[in-house]
């Protein structure tokens, strides 16, 4: 039969799997499972192997040949002990503490779901040809990635459930709950934050996703801001599930993990999988420290990435060009993995400003992890772009960015001091190949007669050419790198603000996309704690910025539009929640020694989401639902909207005077 | 060992040992702490700083452009304390208690003239940072204490939690100092080999000194 592995729980000596056939069969089957372990000793492996077959909760104990540190390229013999079950296995690993010759242990640790899917090659939500006799798994085979399983989703919600299906129910106890998964085959639920607990689900077969932890270990979360009903949070909850099945599947780590877990511990389970398949047996700790270095080295090797500071002013028909995943690019294209640093032989890769050498002769165990994730990413984004069905091109986008959540993790895990497998170095490699390679883009660009005015990390913005001179560019860099150089888009007008001292300021801009979309960065538009007024006020006055007409006449209608929103704000025509600002309150508002207006506001009015919306009034900071339109303090709102015109103004015309900035600080 | 501040210098005038130095400002430690390796390095001494924060803070701490004015003002050269500088980062708990990397930091520190242990406290226990049953802790200072040995040279160990000194750092120490408040030098002596407990205040110029250092 083939089936996806939906489900995978160790308990005892028994692994509970459940499968779903491509005809929406549920089948659950057990298998035997005996957790094992690995012990380093100082010489004689064949006593400590007698001494543990002596233990009466040992199975057995015999040498392996192993890589037994990542550095390792030869195996040398471990002893594999293992268990009679999961409840005497921490006994066992103490007492194999106590054996003398024994000087580490290795992979006990390690998820037993994790050791017993990586022996089997099981992976989560791929079909497996599988044969059964009895309730028991005989034999299961990966065959491949193909689709995901039809799972029947249901969403709690106020104590009542809906299910895909339609069918409704009150759920007032947790029996209730079993009761509605077990009748109508629930096979996932979605929560905000409900408190089910875990055995339960497991037991019943059954994955629940809840959403408000989910989302904050989520880079990327989406829709968060509408759960006002059970439909609502069906709805979101397919999406979070899209997620938990994409990661689940690259990572190799269970549902209830992925769902529970930060981007960067996934990481973890991406390299041991990739270290497991190249026979390398998983360290418990980190234990390689960074070697001593002088002030002088650390100072060359740990820069962070490279900016080239713009000139404050306003730029016509400027090109945004991006690296696709710069920096796991470069973990793979360069082969930055700790066991590849320090190479002997001749083929390797010498870092820039360092000297240090990366072996190229064979792949590393960060890269091929890595590789996978990219991949695997890339197709996706491709598939998104030839899709023309609006829900499949949703579910393409939903799961490429699930996997961003590892991509963007993986080069600062990489100096992450708790991860087995880091390395500073690495993490100082990356860096300094990143700075090398934007350093060489800005000069193929002078080589083309173009000019690099803004450059920041990964990308970077050109003037000067035509739209297939910018894509000339691009494919010279790529070709050149051998990381692709993504021509995203050629921006009519520019601006880029100056800082108060009249510099160039790294992350802030605003401009006009072809669509006649606004993007911008670092100024009130994009910032979630602004008033949406302040927001509504920068959408209407960019475009007058950075109209054909020019700046002066841009200016005069953007002071006159500034005067009606000072009207409005006097003659209170703007709505209440319009002046709202919403901050998160990141600790016990006690522990904070300066009483910031969101910490004093949610004082007032304390909630569990750790959240602040509130006003400013002429009574100081109230949280919205204590606050009306009639104590709203003007001044306050009109000096943050006179800010917010001077933040797009300051430094874009060299002549200050004629701003009159002074008007708006 | 010389600070500069003669103050502190007078009760640092004894044979090689630990000194601990205890502030709740992390800052002054930094800059006391920049003070002594300058005067180190201008007396000819290789530096060895151990600087065990998380990786993420980097070695930022450490206020490098303080270093380099306090070199100037010593007149010593900054590319050559860039150069007799070390630093040993990120010590997790688990390569703390790592041989190999202890082996390979001895054979590291021949020659050396002063080791510092920086932010001690990030290997107190749990959240809290409590002191009691800090294994690590007392296993990493032991064997710090034991590279000072060999090299007989000072230990300069700076604490900047709340918490009481550990107790094992108290009895490793030869000499303990715990200034009050922030930027200030007022300071209690709590363990001298020569001296009595006492508490003492340093003079006025030296506090616009320091002041004006630290901002």
């Amino acid at each position: 039969m083939i089936a996806w592995l939906t489900g995978l729980h160790v308990s005892g000596s028994t692994a509970a799997l459940r499968f779903q056939s491509e005809s929406g069969e549920r089948i659950s089957l057990v298998d035997s499972y005996f957790p094992y372990f690995y012990a380093l000793c100082s010489g004689n492996h064949e006593e400590v192997a007698h001494i543990m077959q002596q233990h009466p909760k040992v199975i057995s104990a015999h040498i392996e040949h192993k890589l037994a540190s990542i550095r390792d390229s030869v195996p040398s013999p471990l002893v594999k002990i293992t268990c009679s079950g999961i409840p005497d296995f921490d006994k066992v690993c103490k007492d194999m503490g106590k054996v003398p010759g024994v000087i580490e242990l290795a992979e006990t640790s390690l998820p037993h779901y994790l050791r017993y899917a990586l022996d089997k090659g099981m992976r989560f939500f791929h079909l497996h040809e599988i044969e059964f006799a009895q309730g028991r798994l005989v034999r299961a085979v990966c065959k491949e990635e193909k689709g995901i399983p039809l799972f029947n989703c249901a969403a709690l919600y106020n104590n009542s459930i809906i299910d895909s299906q339609g069918a409704k129910s009150d759920i007032r106890s947790l029996r209730d709950l079993c009761g509605f998964i077990q009748s109508n085959q629930v096979d996932c639920v979605f929560s905000w934050n409900a408190g089910i607990p875990k055995t339960m689900m497991a037991d019943l077969g059954c994955i629940h996703i809840r959403i408000m932890d989910d989302i904050s270990h989520d880079i990327y979360p989406d829709g968060i801001d509408q759960l006002s009903s059970a439909e609502a949070i069906l709805s979101l909850g397919r999406k979070r599930l899209l997620r938990m099945i994409e990661l689940c599947m690259m990572t190799g780590a269970s549902p209830e993990d992925v769902l529970s877990v930060s981007p960067g511990r996934l990481n973890t389970y991406l390299h041991i999988k990739a270290a497991r398949r190249r026979g390398h047996v998983i360290p418990e700790f980190k234990k390689e420290m960074e070697r001593p270095k002088s002030l002088a080295l650390l100072r060359a090797m740990d820069k962070g990435g490279i900016i080239f500071y713009p000139e404050p002013g306003i730029y016509v028909q400027v090109a945004k060009c991006d690296f696709a995943s710069m920096y796991p690019s470069i973990i793979v294209s360069y082969n930055i993995s700790p066991e590849m640093m320090d190479c002997s032989c001749n083929d390797f890769h010498e870092v820039p400003e360092s000297g240090w050498r990366i072996c190229k002769a064979r792949q590393g165990v960060i890269p091929e992890g890595i590789r996978a994730v990219l991949e695997r990413r890339l197709a996706l984004k491709k598939l998104m772009k030839l899709e023309k069905d609006p829900a499949l091109k949703e579910e393409y986008n939903l799961r490429q960015k699930a996997l961003k959540n590892i991509l963007v993790t993986c080069f600062g895990y990489l100096g992450f001091k708790n991860f087995i497998f880091s390395n500073v170095e690495c993490k100082e490699c990356v860096m300094l190949y990143g700075r090398h390679i934007l350093t060489r883009t800005k000069e193929i660009a002078e080589q083309m007669g173009l000019e690099v005015i803004y450059g920041i990390v990964d990308s970077v913005f050109v003037k000067g050419g035509t739209e297939q001179e910018y894509q000339e560019f691009v494919n010279a860099v790529s070709k050149e790198i051998g990381i692709t150089l993504e021509f995203d888009c050629i921006f009519r007008k520019i601006a880029f603000p100056c800082a108060d001292d009249g510099s160039g300021v790294a992350n802030k801009y605003y401009g006009i996309d072809p669509d006649k979309e606004i993007e911008a960065r670092g100024i009130a538009i994009r910032h979630s704690d602004s008033p949406e007024f302040i927001k509504d006020f920068q959408g209407i006055v960019i475009p007058l910025l950075l109209s054909e007409e020019g700046l002066d006449a841009g200016l005069r209608i953007a002071e006159s539009v500034r005067s009606e929103f000072e009207e409005k704000i006097l003659r209170k025509k703007i709505p209440l929640e319009s002046f709202a600002i919403t901050k998160s309150v990141r600790k016990d508002p006690d522990d904070y020694s300066v009483n910031a207006a969101h910490v004093l506001a949610f004082r007032q009015m304390p909630n569990n989401e750790m959240v602040a919306t509130f006003v400013y009034t002429t009574r100081g900071p109230r949280p919205l639902a204590l606050a009306s339109l009639q104590i709203v303090d003007c001044e306050k709102y009109i000096q943050l909207l006179n800010q917010s015109l001077a933040e797009l103004v300051k430094g874009i015309k060299k002549e200050k005077e004629e701003l009159k900035l002074g008007a708006y600080c | 060992m010389r600070s500069g501040l003669p103050g502190l210098d007078y009760l640092l005038r004894i044979p090689p040992g630990i000194i601990t130095l205890r502030a709740p400002d992390p800052n002054l430690l930094s800059f006391l702490a920049a003070d002594i390796i300058v005067r180190n390095h201008c007396a000819g001494k290789k530096i060895l700083y151990f600087h065990w924060v998380d990786y993420h803070k980097r070695y930022w701490t450490i206020d490098a452009d303080m270093l380099m004015r306090l070199a100037k003002r010593a007149g010593a050269d900054y590319s050559g304390l860039c150069q007799d500088l070390h630093f040993v980062r990120a010590f997790s708990k688990d390569s703390v208690e790592s041989k190999e990397n202890w082996a390979g930091l001895r054979d590291f520190s021949q020659g050396l003239g002063l080791a510092v242990l920086d932010s001690v406290s990030e290997l107190y226990e749990g959240k809290q940072k409590k002191v009691v049953g800090s294994k690590f802790l007392a296993y990493a200072a032991s064997r710090f204490m034991r590279i000072c040995m060999i090299n007989r040279c000072h230990g300069l160990v700076l604490d900047h939690s709340s918490q009481p000194i550990h107790p094992y750092i108290g009895e490793l120490s030869s000499v303990i100092i715990e200034f009050r408040g922030n930027r200030s030098l007022e300071a209690d002596l709590i363990k001298h080999p020569m001296l009595p407990d006492s508490s003492f205040r340093f003079s006025s110029g030296l506090q616009r000194t320091l002041r004006s250092w630290l901002g």
